[in-house]
């Protein structure tokens, strides 16, 4: 099963949130939900350099992510997506990302209503993910899937 | 010295969350890589019991968890609550078909993006 199959397309297109396990270098778990994309046959997962997530992918570049179908309550298969990780900086890829960060969870009447009924959040919500921190630059976790299981 | 947001909230507020969860996992480390299993977690008097399906890797015994109950998908709705600890096995599964562990959590945070605002010296 390879990330481009119709099934795991049609889950993905669903699935809203993406749980991601990683491993530090002490060998210490850590688990995280994080807002993703898909990039044709590659997972994108938004973050900054200095979480947790992102220092242990650039240390051991294994993980594992889990994904419910939020879009589809009806649907209780949960899939399971074994992949390497690399953390990505370059300022084109960060700009996709966004747009299409955008386009999934802000461009609909749910996600406009949802950011209308926390607009005086606003400023505070650029306040939060500004990183003028250099150690703590926005960064793309992008993830190769190796193994794909539907679970459920 | 500049302010910093956070989006923290103290577990009391949270507390919905590990009653009621909408969804749970844990991550464990096993053969030295990252494992992800969904879990049913079952929040009594103060104890995290997690049930692992019993064809599902499992955490080795006493090893090192993080636990996480999530709930939310766009961004102002996403909260969480994160435990991190050891997993004991517990002797008197209190549902079949399912193996049960019990969490002993070392550290317990949980956050709520709907919540965020300054960080005062209380946070």
């Amino acid at each position: 099963m390879i990330l481009t199959d119709a099934l795991v397309q049609h889950l993905l297109e669903r699935a809203m949130v993406a749980r991601m396990a990683t491993v530090s270098r002490s060998g210490r778990p850590h688990v995280n939900p994080n807002y993703f994309v898909v990039d044709d046959s590659r997972l994108w997962l938004g973050t900054t350099t200095g979480t947790l997530a992102a220092r242990n992918v650039a240390v051991n570049p294994a993980v594992q992510l889990l994904f419910e179908i939020e879009e589809d309550p009806t649907d209780s298969r949960l899939m399971r997506i074994t992949g390497t990780a690399a953390i990505r900086t370059e300022p084109d890829l960060l700009k996709e990302y966004k747009r299409r960060d955008v386009r999934k969870y802000f461009r609909s009447l749910r996600g406009l209503l949802t950011s209308l009924r926390h607009l005086h959040r606003v400023f505070l919500t650029s306040k939060y993910l500004s990183t003028s921190d250099p150690a703590n630059r926005h960064c793309v976790i992008e993830v190769e899937p190796i193994r794909i299981e539907i679970l459920g | 010295m500049s302010r910093e947001v956070t989006v923290r909230v103290p577990l009391d507020e949270s507390m919905d969350l590990l009653q009621r969860p909408a969804r749970a996992c844990i991550g464990f480390t096993g053969g030295g890589a990252p494992r992800i299993e969904p879990v049913r977690l079952r929040y009594e008097d103060g104890r995290y019991l997690i049930g692992i399906e019993s064809g599902a890797e499992a955490p080795a015994p006493s090893s090192e968890v993080v636990l996480v109950v999530d709930d939310g998908v766009l961004f102002f709705e996403l909260r969480a609550v994160y435990l991190r600890g050891v997993a004991r096995p517990v002797l008197s599964p209190p549902q079949e078909q399912l193996r049960w562990f019990e969490l002993e959590p070392s550290r317990v945070s949980s956050w709520n993006y709907g919540r965020m605002r300054w960080k005062h010296d209380s946070d």
